[in-house]
């Protein structure tokens, strides 16, 4: 029995506009609720709604981006729905004319590169927020966000794993980040997605298809990619216990509970889904002229892919580090900043996928936030390729001071002692040393186990304190143990 | 001098700029009359006496500044209770926003206040508009002043009444398939419905949006132009609202070599004899003027009422789902909010509007689109396109503005398609989105007014206003409704 | 097109309305004759691909500038039920767990 993975990917974002969708209010997070609204975004009646000309263009860089063929001719068109979230009983979204339709993102995944299809992007307005308070029985709810402009991005079902999936929603943020339309932050809620998912089974020459599920409830990168392999695993094994009857079960809405890891049925009307779109009529129709096509292309910048291929072209990087590096928008500009104060382009990608990342990382901040000068990183790296300081200790001691704002890395290495050791007779006393301090290691190693000699190796560097370039060091232990 | 209530709102702002009379003084003597006759026809909903007074004494103190309030200085303007004024009850004569204080004044009222009006009261309409004689209010029926046992037309009837029985020289109405037109022709006014996007629409509580219009209420259609003037204009929070230049309402002239079409269509056998008469009659003294009358045919026009009953449920439909108990209104009981919305909306809402929700949800759910909107949709473009033709051909369009004279209250209520049917002369301008006119043109036997309509093409506003100026002139002029057979017994005002 | 009570309930209950049985049935027999009058659309003819209309006018949009909110208290002040920061509502149970 064989399968295929088919992923489709629905991801709203909302765009960093300062103003609302269709009125005045500031978009901004974190404001005291219920202050970031008007009669307009309240739904209050006779309230009408303006379009905001700067989320149609952002909405069109991403497209153009993406390789979306942009409407000329588009409307607005309301979808009718009751929540008490949803201020005026429907959302101003688009429906059959939407702004943008094909184009493709690329994604890297270990297996290589791909190109994932897209249907289609369109705008609408976000909704407010439910507070569920379920002691009192009651919801509260908050309307700041209702009216935050969305863009919705719809896949072809071209994902074929939860790998695929991660990196699609990274690569899509990565592009939304350069074109610095959104914060594209799914913590923050401004990047959200409902991935739908179904299998192709291969068994006795038939393919059965299991029903579609669209995954709900999904607040990171990581959880889409979870939700998405138990997914497969319970169609999997919902298939082993129905056979080919599987395919006449009904498409269902799932959501995913993160404690448990698994999937849960949502329940759902019988008519919820008869939205009743009608074109909007308070809203015009709009066309998006060549001067507003030239006014969105202007805004995008070298993408990530282009910059991937370049970076791996005119500096030899590795796919990995080239990709890693072009990620972020601002972390592909600071590598760029520390080749051009002079540092050697492949250690220093090195230095920062590696290095830098990892306290990034920790600091919750991006490689660029953590502010350390690209001329000082430039100095360090030059430091090591030119065998004043190891590599090792060059990451212990000097990048954590130069990080607390330690400014002449050359200096810093004269100060904590840090100069690399080459004197080789006190390298091999030190080895010797370790030779008899590690019995057990020394036997292994000599019984053929050539791991046994990381353990020595490990001696040795800590008795040097890193100082000693970790090559010479294993030559030397090799030589004697020989 | 008359009687300050007898005046027309050119005159009384003349007056008052020119401190013959106060402010002050031309609202008591409305006041006094409006609540006085109120409790007989029943327009106004709301009417706070002090809040009107206050605003009257404003203009005073400024003009005693030496301030120029505007050009409408201290002219009392009732309002219709779709259009919110911040802070006062806007009610759409519905249960559900009975409680619904508005936390903003529509476009149409700050340009009021910008002309240095004096907003005067809140006024009967059907529930959200719906409606064509004002009994589909959730607070009773306003009375025709010819005949208080007759409709004063809707859904705009309040407004209607008010201007015909003097409690205020100037109302605004709004007008979705008729709504201006209807009552001003029953109850013997000017009542005109500007182009689709003259005037904004933004805080005028929306029943179809596609069609819905504020426009002006008058005695005469120089007073009309007043207050069109006033209100009308580009508005940046209205996107419907247009760019083009506000036409020159003032234009005076007389119709010689006027082209006025007259669509066959409109004079079919749903015409009653009395107004036919009527109207045949205003015709002939147009074409002693000088008009060249001809005969028009608009054969899409008789699909007007179809069309209309599909696209107006379908946009309300959507439009008064807001009314869900969340954030305005009334509340239903509820264990669950889906409890809760259900019982909201059915209690708060009346019987012709549920009836209109039912409709519009059907004409827009899965499977019925294509078949009711998408259809309705493209009759109406077709409607537009042969409106267009037409007006190669003639200035104006002109026919009655209803099939009838004001009918009994209660005659018509228990049949919502013969209702729906008497529309059928002014749904096709809303349709087109072009400007039309209704003013008397006499009395039937039983001494009820009569309205002839003129239509014109979309920003003909100009042109309209300078014929009908003309064929006021020619017709009979406004008369006074005889007074109320005795004197009302509620001194307080409603509500 | 038909409407009887039973499709009545059906559109009430897309329409989040109320309606008994009662009335359901007086209303289905209003509404058949409205929708028996407003199909008579489908017989008009109409050229080859008329464009339906939508909207009067084209283009209208707004510059991206942040404006003035209401104050909180006129945001909350016509709610049914609030607790001065939130809108309150009887708990939402039709996204729960089944």
């Amino acid at each position: 029995m064989k399968h295929k993975v088919l992923v489709g990917m629905e991801v709203h974002l909302q765009l960093r506009t300062r103003s609302k969708m269709f009125c005045g209010c500031p978009v901004k997070f974190g404001a005291p609720v219920n202050t970031l609204v008007c009669p307009v975004c309240l739904g209050m009646p006779g309230s009408l709604p303006v379009p905001n000309r700067e989320a149609i263009t952002m909405a069109l860089a991403l497209a153009t981006a993406m390789g979306c063929e942009i409407a000329g001719l588009t409307k607005f068109d309301r979808k009718n729905y009751f929540y008490p979230d949803l201020p005026k009983g429907y959302q101003i979204s688009q429906y059959d004319r939407p702004l943008a339709t094909g184009g493709g993102i690329e994604v890297v995944t270990e297996a290589g590169a791909k190109v994932v299809r897209l249907r289609r992007l369109h705008i609408e307005e976000d909704v407010g927020k439910n507070l569920h308070d379920d002691a009192k029985g009651l919801s509260r709810v908050d309307f700041n966000r209702a009216g935050t402009p969305l863009v919705e991005i719809v896949s072809e079902p071209d994902i074929a794993s939860p790998e695929e999936a991660r990196a699609y929603l990274n690569a899509l943020r990565a592009l939304v980040q350069y074109l610095d339309v959104s914060d594209a932050n799914m913590q923050e809620g401004n990047l959200r997605c409902e991935p739908n998912v179904n299998l192709h089974i291969e068994s006795g020459g038939t393919i059965v298809k299991t029903p579609i599920i669209e995954v709900k409830n999904l607040n990171s990168v990581r959880n889409v990619e979870r939700a998405l392999k138990f997914e497969i695993d319970r169609q999997l094994a919902e298939y082993r216990e129905l056979g080919a009857a599987v395919a006449a079960r009904p498409r269902a809405t799932r959501g995913y509970d993160d404690q448990r890891d698994q999937t849960f049925v949502m329940r759902e009307k019988e008519e919820a889904h008869d939205y009743r779109y009608f074109p909007e009529p308070d809203i015009p129709t709009f066309s998006i002229d060549d001067q507003w096509r030239a006014e969105a292309s202007a805004r995008v910048p070298e993408l990530p892919a282009a910059r991937r291929g370049r970076f791996a072209a005119e500096f030899g990087l590795s796919d990995y580090d080239a990709d890693a590096l072009t990620r972020e928008r601002s972390t592909a500009d600071y590598f760029e900043q520390v080749t051009a104060a002079g540092a050697p382009p492949k250690p220093a990608a090195n230095w920062i996928v590696s290095d830098l990342a990892r306290h990034a990382n920790e600091a919750k901040k991006t490689v660029a936030e953590l502010r350390l000068p690209p001329a000082r990183l430039a100095a360090l790296v030059r430091l090591v390729e030119e065998g004043k300081v190891s590599r090792q200790a060059a990451a212990k001691d000097l990048l954590p001071r130069l990080l607390e704002g330690g400014d002449d890395p050359a200096a810093l290495v004269q100060k904590l002692g840090l100069a690399r050791i080459d004197d080789l007779g006190q390298i091999e006393e030190t080895a010797r040393r370790a030779i008899a301090a590690n019995a057990k290691a020394v036997a292994d190693y000599r019984g053929g186990k050539q791991a046994a000699l990381n353990a020595i190796k490990g001696f040795v560097m800590r008795e040097m304190k890193g100082k000693a370039d970790p090559a010479v060091v294993e030559a030397t232990l090799r030589r004697l143990l020989a | 001098m008359s009687e300050l209530w007898q005046e027309g709102a050119a005159a009384l702002a003349a007056a008052v700029r020119g401190r013959e009379a106060s402010a002050v003084d031309v609202a008591d003597a409305h006041l006094e009359r409006a609540l006085r006759w109120n409790d007989h026809v029943e327009a106004f909903l709301h009417l706070e006496p002090e809040e009107v007074r206050r605003q009257a004494r404003e203009i005073d103190r400024r003009i005693s500044a030496g301030e120029d309030p505007g050009p409408l200085a201290g002219v009392p303007v009732a309002i219709k209770d779709n259009l919110c004024v911040r802070g006062q009850p806007t009610t759409c004569a519905s249960r559900i926003l009975e409680p619904f204080h508005p936390p903003y004044d529509a476009h149409v009222v700050e340009r009021l206040r910008a002309a240095g009006a004096i907003l005067f009261g809140k006024t009967n309409l059907d529930e959200f508009a719906m409606g064509s004689s004002t009994e589909n209010s959730a607070f009773g029926p306003t009375r025709n002043p010819f005949d208080l046992a007759r409709t004063a037309g809707g859904s705009s009837g309040g407004s209607a009444a008010a201007v015909a029985a003097g409690l205020a020289p100037l109302a605004l109405g709004s007008d979705t398939g008729g709504s201006i037109r209807q009552p001003a022709a029953l109850c013997g006014v000017v009542g005109m419905k500007p182009t689709y996007g003259l005037v904004s629409r933004y805080g005028l509580i929306a029943f179809a949006s596609s069609l819905d219009q504020i426009g002006p209420f008058a005695r005469t259609v120089d007073d009309a132009a007043l207050l069109l003037e006033a209100i009308a204009g580009r508005d940046a929070r209205d996107a419907t609202s247009s760019a083009e230049a506000v036409p020159d309402l003032r234009q005076r002239g007389d119709l010689k070599g006027l082209r006025i079409g007259v669509p066959k269509e409109c004079f079919g056998e749903g015409l009653s004899a009395d107004v036919r008469t009527l109207v045949d009659g205003a015709l002939g003294k147009l074409t002693a003027a000088g008009a060249r009358i001809e005969e028009v045919s608009l054969p899409l026009s008789v699909h007007g009422i179809a069309v209309y009953y599909i696209v107006a449920p379908s946009e309300a439909s959507s439009n008064l789902a807001r009314y869900d108990g969340v954030r305005y209104g009334i509340r239903g009981e509820g264990a669950s909010v889906e409890e809760m919305f259900a019982e909201t909306r059915g209690e708060g809402f009346g019987a012709e509007v549920k009836r209109r929700i039912l409709l519009g949800t059907f004409a827009l759910s899965s499977g019925y689109y294509e078949a009711y909107y998408g259809r309705a949709q493209k009759v109406r473009a077709a409607m537009r396109h042969e409106m267009e033709e037409c007006f190669r051909k003639v200035d104006l369009l002109a026919s009655a503005t209803t099939p009838t004279a004001a009918f009994a209250l209660g005659e018509k209520a228990a049949d919502p398609l013969a209702m729906y049917l008497s529309d059928v002369l002014t749904v096709t301008a809303n349709l087109c989105g072009v400007p039309a006119l209704s003013l008397p043109c006499g009395r039937t036997p039983a001494g009820l007014p009569v309205g002839l309509q003129l239509t014109a093409p979309r920003f003909g506003e100009a042109t309209l206003f300078r014929a009908a100026r003309a064929a006021e002139a020619l017709l009979p002029l406004f008369s006074w409704p005889p007074a109320p057979p005795e004197p009302g017994r509620r001194q307080e005002p409603p509500r | 097109m038909a409407i009887d009570p039973a499709e009545v309930l059906r559109i009430a209950r897309l329409a989040r309305l109320k309606v008994d049985p009662d009335e359901a049935r007086r209303l289905a027999k209003d509404l058949d004759r409205i929708v028996g009058h407003i199909d008579s659309l489908r017989a008009v003819e109409l050229p080859e691909g008329s464009e339906a209309l939508t909207c009067f006018g084209r283009d209208v949009h707004r510059a991206d500038e942040p404006g003035t909110c209401l104050p909180r208290e006129d945001a909350l002040r016509n709610a049914p039920m609030q607790d001065g920061d939130f809108f309150l509502v009887p708990k939402i149970v039709d996204k729960e767990e089944a």
